[in-house]
């Protein structure tokens, strides 16, 4: 009770502030991401291929296929149990990912 | 104050931080984002700059960065802390001189600055604009840890004997 005493408006002002700002940040945290050049495919850690993604193209691998159009890059057919790579969004941008974790499989921007 | 009392004031209260700088480093919080800490050694730092002993509390600052990160830490870093803890009491003391925030705001703001100083350090040594992602996280952590401990730190200083020990202006 004594304690809450010593909290002052200004504080809870200020905290409020900080975490508004965060949650601001926290949102606008995608659209910092640059644009990407190439896709680089591994498969057990092993790197499978490298490919520019302003050239659209279909890369068939196992039990999966992969698909640069538009500048994007999309899962689109695997067959793995649940499909959670095929249903992932396109990717685009340094650094993002599809992985498909049953086929080991790395998709990544650079 | 005599030299002598002066001296042996600072010397105990680097030593209270510095024994708080161990229990942190007993349980680290690094799982969550690097550099989250509770900012319990703060708590001295914080302390002061309400008593007003801007001085000191530079001092002590100062003083239980290097120490600290020689002893529970790497050289390595060592940027970082200083970049942070700079920071931190810059804020701090113009907080504490506008003398419109309480002790918790002056903790919250400590803690919110230490860890932006950090990121942005971070951010200029890698130059690798991925470390911004940890933002939100840090700044979040900066106000629970910086309200946490401007609580501790308002109900130690309530205390009569503390504010005669640390000679404060209030």
């Amino acid at each position: 009770m004594i304690l809450l005493k010593a909290i002052k408006k200004t504080d809870i002002v200020i905290a409020a502030v900080i975490i508004i700002v965060a949650a601001a940040t926290f949102f606008a945290l995608p659209a910092l991401r640059q644009a990407g050049k190439t896709l680089v495919i591994t498969q057990n850690n092993q790197i499978i291929g490298t490919y520019r993604i302003d050239k659209d193209r279909t890369v068939k691998l196992d039990g999966n296929t992969v698909v640069i159009k538009g500048g994007k890059v999309k899962m689109s057919t695997a067959d793995c149990p649940r499909g959670i790579c095929r249903h992932h969004a396109a990717i685009s941008r340094k650094g993002e990912s599809i992985i498909c974790l049953p086929h080991k499989v790395i998709l990544e921007v650079k | 104050m005599k030299n002598t009392r002066k001296t042996a004031l600072f010397a105990a209260l680097l030593a209270c931080s510095l024994v708080f700088a161990f229990v942190e480093a007993l349980f680290p919080l690094d799982f969550i984002a690097p550099g989250i800490k509770l900012g319990l050694a703060n708590s001295v730092v914080l302390l002061l700059v309400c008593a007003k002993r801007y001085k000191t509390a530079a001092f002590v600052n100062l003083c239980r960065i290097i120490i600290s990160t020689f002893l529970f830490s790497n050289l390595m870093g060592l940027i970082y802390a200083l970049s942070g803890a700079f920071f931190a009491y810059i804020v701090m003391f113009f907080a504490s001189k506008t003398r419109i925030f309480g002790i918790i705001g002056i903790s919250v703001l400590g803690g919110v600055f230490h860890n932006a100083a950090q990121l942005l350090a971070a951010y200029i040594i890698i130059e690798n604009s991925g470390v911004f992602f940890y933002l939100p996280v840090l700044l979040i952590s900066g106000v629970v840890s910086g309200a946490l401990i401007g609580l501790c730190g308002a109900a130690i200083f309530k205390n009569k004997n503390i504010q005669k020990f640390l000679n404060a202006n209030t």
